[in-house]
């Protein structure tokens, strides 16, 4: 009898729970945000790349080389650790050995799901 | 996999980069930090045009003592990196936490 009434006072109170719970339509994806689009991308990298100290009045274009900029390999890996900051990713020392132009670093980022 | 050695210019330039975050980590404004980074940047440019095997070797050891004698204890690391506070932790929760609605929670 006891246990019937302490059943019943539940039951009884589930149906509002339930009302509620059914009436949320709206969630929360977390994982929502979707890759960041080209043109964004070779935007923000050639944001980077031009205020650069060595870039400043130089004509910088997705399809240059950071040597056709005038910079060595130090210069080269100032600039990735300088892009490293803005996408807030880390590139490994190997992909970054091979990172030699603006092209390259936008499909890099292109690539890594985790640029931001 | 091939492993394959490094070449001198390769390891330079990684020291570099180590050195770099180093000073980054260290650093806690973006002058200091600027500062600091061309300083790195002229020590090692002074000794681009050596040529005395010797030397290299001894330069290139006090780089790697000295990179390693700056080398943060907690250095920063994005999030999403290996080593980063959320890297491999993309655990997905139960789905009756996501989509409570879904779930008939009058079962007894």
């Amino acid at each position: 009898m006891f246990s019937r009434a302490i059943r019943s006072a539940f039951t009884s109170y589930t149906p509002s729970m339930m009302a509620r719970t059914s009436a949320q339509t709206t969630f929360r994806y977390y994982s929502a945000g979707g890759a960041l689009s080209e043109g964004e991308v070779s935007e923000r990298v050639l944001d980077v790349v031009s205020k650069y100290d060595k870039c400043v009045g130089k004509k910088v274009t997705p399809a240059s080389t950071f040597s056709e900029l005038g910079l060595d390999s130090l210069d080269s890996a100032d600039v990735l650790v300088a892009i490293e900051e803005e996408f807030n990713i880390e590139i490994p020392d190997d992909e970054a050995d091979k990172i030699n132009s603006c092209k390259e670093t936008i499909s890099y980022i292109r690539r890594t799901p985790t640029a931001k | 996999m091939s492993v394959s050695a490094l070449t001198h210019q390769q390891t330079v330039v990684r020291l570099y980069r180590k050195c770099l975050k180093s000073i980054r980590d260290y650093s806690e404004n973006y002058d200091y930090f600027l500062k600091q980074a061309t300083i790195l940047r002229n020590t090692v440019k002074a000794h681009k045009d050596e040529t005395n095997p010797f030397l290299i070797k001894q330069y290139m050891n006090d780089f790697e003592k000295w990179s390693n004698n700056w080398e943060h204890p907690d250095p920063y690391i994005p999030c999403d990196a290996p080593g980063g506070s959320k890297w491999q932790r993309n655990i997905p929760p139960k789905q009756w936490q996501v989509n409570p609605a879904r779930y008939d929670l009058n079962v007894e």
